[in-house]
């Protein structure tokens, strides 16, 4: 009776020189890989990121040096994170983030989100349509850098270092651009609230 | 920054909510097709990518060369008639004979 082989035997596999055996990596890690990239990627751009990062995967291969199915993870999650912040830095080079001025509904959101809504008020707006719009505008404000750090640290819950781990970039880093990202935040809100 | 905290907590639960789509039917086969054409591509020397890509080159400019060559009374006489007369004939001649 044959068992499923491990993570770390396909990878040897396929170093080794058998390249079909990166299918079983493919179908073991692509819903964990499309649920990162849906968190941060609007939907029609989900499938192409996650193509990307599976063929950036198989060329960083002799480069993975963990040994746990959690090392493993965590490595994955880090090419997919890069995938996505590429993503919006391209998105942002070519200009091509749309961003129309709020409708009355949704500037009525933000207010009432912003004001004294009651406990059940504010589990009932934040099922409205208003939510995700609202989100994809504010998110469309910031830059790449700092939405990717908002989404990790203040979205995600993920703490500043792991944030840094992820982006490869400092912890000073993160936390600068955590602060700075939340002011502006503060600033377009503040902008819509006195309209 | 208290409203902003509060949009932030919104924002969240909608974040945390967002579902991955299924991918379509033919994704895995097309990441596997690159997989596939990296590997080859690791595999194969780079002297005979270059050969396999130089081939439609080669054929193309002795193509033009061979046309061009009927078209000017340059060529001896010989070679100016029967087969080479044809451009078609030429073509086919010049991507075979490479």
């Amino acid at each position: 009776m044959g068992s499923e082989p491990s993570d770390a035997e396909v990878i040897n596999e396929v170093l080794q020189g058998r390249p079909e055996r990166f299918q079983i990596l493919l179908e073991r890690y692509q819903p964990y890989i499309f649920s990162i990239l849906a968190k941060h990627l609007p939907p029609q751009n989900i499938e192409e990121i996650a193509h990307e990062t599976f063929v950036q995967i198989y060329l960083s291969l002799p480069k993975f040096k963990g040994e746990s199915p959690e090392e493993w993870k965590g490595w994955i999650s880090k090419i997919a994170l890069r995938a996505a912040y590429s993503f919006w830095r391209e998105q942002y080079r070519r200009r091509e983030v749309q961003l129309d001025a709020l409708t009355q509904e949704q500037r009525e959101w933000v207010k009432e989100v912003m004001g004294r809504a009651s406990k059940d008020r504010f589990d009932e707006l934040t099922r409205q349509e208003e939510a995700a719009q609202v989100l994809e505008w504010a998110m469309g404000k910031l830059s790449p850098k700092d939405r990717m750090v908002l989404e990790l640290t203040a979205l995600e819950g993920y703490s500043v270092k792991e944030a840094a781990d992820m982006l490869g970039w400092s912890t000073a880093n993160v936390k600068v651009r955590s602060m700075r990202a939340k002011r502006k935040l503060n600033r377009i809100l503040k902008e819509i609230m006195e309209a | 920054m208290k409203g902003t905290e509060r949009i932030l907590q919104a924002f969240r639960r909608v974040y945390l909510s967002r579902q991955a789509p299924e991918p379509s039917p033919y994704w895995q086969a097309n990441v596997m097709r690159e997989i596939n054409r990296l590997a080859y591509e690791e595999e194969t020397p780079w002297w005979d990518t270059l050969f396999w890509r130089l081939v439609p080159v080669l054929a193309t400019i002795l193509v033009f060369l061979s046309v061009a060559a009927i078209k000017t009374p340059l060529l001896p006489q010989e070679l100016s008639s029967g087969l080479f007369q044809d451009p078609l004939m030429v073509s086919f001649i010049s991507i075979f004979g490479v």
